[in-house]
């Protein structure tokens, strides 16, 4: 068991190492901290990536808040209200859930250009929203359900609408489920790598995960400063990570009965 | 009103694509000239006769049957976490297996390819300096699915490995603690406790590894060099290559069929691990 996690870990520790690294000591001692620090690769890779963090950021944001927007007040109204053609509507998402996304890279490319969101951020965030839909109403639905029904009927018995309803009373309770879809969205959005790489081909657009795969070409022989960008790309989340292990731990497993 | 995004937004980002994948795969356009022409069934048999294409399903084989064979260590990460005692200890495992999550999957691929690197990679460095000689890790057709299947060293993932402790530890202490009243020594706790409790994941996560070899090429695409083109070309990075190709003309039409081709795969999959989740209830 300490075997696996170590080799599970080796990667990073490498990258950590290496980072701190000029190419003499990269290329005379790879697998073993040295010193000095070259403290100096940072700097000179936070200029490169410091873009990238704030485009990722902001389609992160702009994508969690469609997202999870869209799909909380869906799932509430899916199990909550009745309207018509409330089943034929859950179908029509519910079925979308077992179509595998394989064929959609190439038509939604081609969409994209039509509607002239290439090199937007709504090219990341729009298609995050419309394609994640299914998975997560079923979720916040499935969720809803499982909420005591009598508080809802009585809050409408006292004749408040049906906005009022869900803002003051569904939205706090749904409080742990929308953190979860938020979660995973974001990490999401920041490991997402071909869309982002055929979508914003524009430098000053790139995302993350985009720049560094462009940094081993930009960086020549600063490995150095590579290693250090490739650190600076996991920085963010990691240390979301350690913030709230808990809530990562239990969220990244829930997201994973997504199969 | 209150699902009208959700079902807006999913009608124009993920059903017209889909529709339109359908629908075009029968017509074929270029971008300079984006008149429709109807073809028929002409891009599927551009796809079914083309060499390259047969080659992409041997590689694809190839890492299937891989991952397949590659299940085996998260069963055995889950058994062993279950086994370990007390409850921090196990958590501290929990934490750290699903610590490399975070990290953007494209870092460990870019780590590695460098670290391989034939000149400069630090594991070729030390090849030589042990007197072996250098390896072309990345620049070998034969050797690159070798290469691409090293980098999942150790081959543990973590939603998988709790999923199956998920599966593990629904039932009670009781039995557990009978079977071990029983004498029951390690190997036979795993073959008729352990693994038919994850029967169902396990089933689950067949489906999932073989949808995963259909459908994914993330990998495939970073490794990609055009010295190892014939090893490394699978049905889906060959589909990304016909609609972004490195030079020349996207062959859209191509690229159509052979989404559909994967999607029909993939949906028939998929439909029968919903009859498997049918069958367990």
């Amino acid at each position: 068991m300490v075997a696996i996690v170590l080799m599970l870990l080796f990667p990073l520790y490498l990258t950590i190492i290496g980072s701190f690294k000029d190419l003499e000591q990269i290329l005379n001692d790879f697998f073993v901290p040295t010193l000095p620090l070259h403290v100096e690769n940072y700097a000179k890779a936070f200029v490169y990536i410091a873009p990238y963090y704030v485009n990722t950021a902001l389609y992160a944001v702009l994508s969690v808040v469609l997202t999870v927007g869209a799909a909380t007040v869906a799932g509430y109204a899916f199990s909550a209200l009745r309207f018509p053609l409330r089943r034929p509507l859950f179908m029509l998402l519910f079925i979308k859930m077992f179509m595998p996304g394989v064929m959609l890279l190439v038509p939604s490319f081609v969409l994209a250009v039509n509607l002239g969101l290439l090199n937007t951020p709504f090219v990341i965030a729009l298609f995050c929203m419309g394609t994640s839909q299914p998975f997560w109403v079923f979720v916040m639905k499935t969720f809803v359900d499982g909420q005591p029904r009598e508080l809802f009927e009585a809050m409408r018995m006292d004749g408040a609408s049906e906005l009022r309803i869900f803002w003051h009373l569904a939205l706090p309770l749904l409080r742990p489920m929308v953190a979860l879809m938020s979660l995973n969205v974001i990490l999401f959005i920041w490991n997402d790598f071909i869309w982002p790489l055929v979508t914003l081909t524009d430098p000053g657009m790139r995302t993350i995960t985009v720049g560094i795969y462009k940094l081993s070409s930009a960086a020549g022989l600063d490995y150095g400063m590579m290693l250090a960008g490739y650190a600076l790309a996991a920085l963010p989340l990691l240390i979301a990570f350690f913030v709230s292990m808990r809530f990562f731990v239990s969220g990244l497993t829930a997201g994973a009965v997504k199969l | 009103m209150f699902i009208s995004a959700a079902i807006i937004s999913n009608v124009i980002f993920d059903w017209v694509p889909t529709i339109d994948g359908f629908v075009r795969s029968f017509f074929t356009w270029t971008n300079r000239n984006p008149e429709l022409v109807f073809v028929g069934l002409d891009n599927f048999r551009r796809v079914l006769i083309d060499p390259e294409f047969h080659l992409a399903v041997g590689n694809m084989l190839f890492f299937l049957v891989a991952g397949l064979i590659l299940m085996i260590p998260s069963v055995a990460t889950a058994v062993v976490m279950f086994r370990i005692r007390g409850a921090r200890l196990q958590y501290l495992y929990r934490v750290l297996i699903v610590l490399p999550m975070v990290v953007p999957a494209l870092v460990f691929s870019l780590l590695w390819i460098f670290i391989l690197g034939y000149d400069f990679g630090a594991i070729n460095t030390l090849l030589d300096d042990l007197g072996f000689g250098r390896v072309p890790f990345l620049g070998d057709p034969e050797l690159i699915k070798w290469t691409i299947l090293l980098t999942g060293i150790p081959f543990v993932t973590a939603n998988t490995v709790l999923i199956y402790l998920g599966g593990i530890q629904a039932i009670g202490d009781e039995i557990w603690d009978a079977a071990k009243l029983d004498g029951v020594g390690p190997i036979r706790k795993f073959v008729s406790l352990e693994f038919p409790l994850i029967l169902g994941q396990f089933r689950l996560t067949i489906i999932g590894v073989i949808g995963a070899a259909i459908t994914t090429y993330a990998t495939q695409l970073v490794f990609y060099n055009p010295s190892v083109h014939s090893g490394i070309m699978t049905p889906g990075l060959l589909m990304y290559f016909k609609a972004f190709p490195n030079t020349g003309a996207p062959d859209y039409g191509y690229a159509y069929a052979l989404g559909l081709i994967l999607f029909i795969v993939a949906l028939t999959l998929s439909l029968t691990a919903l009859k498997l989740l049918k069958n367990r209830d």
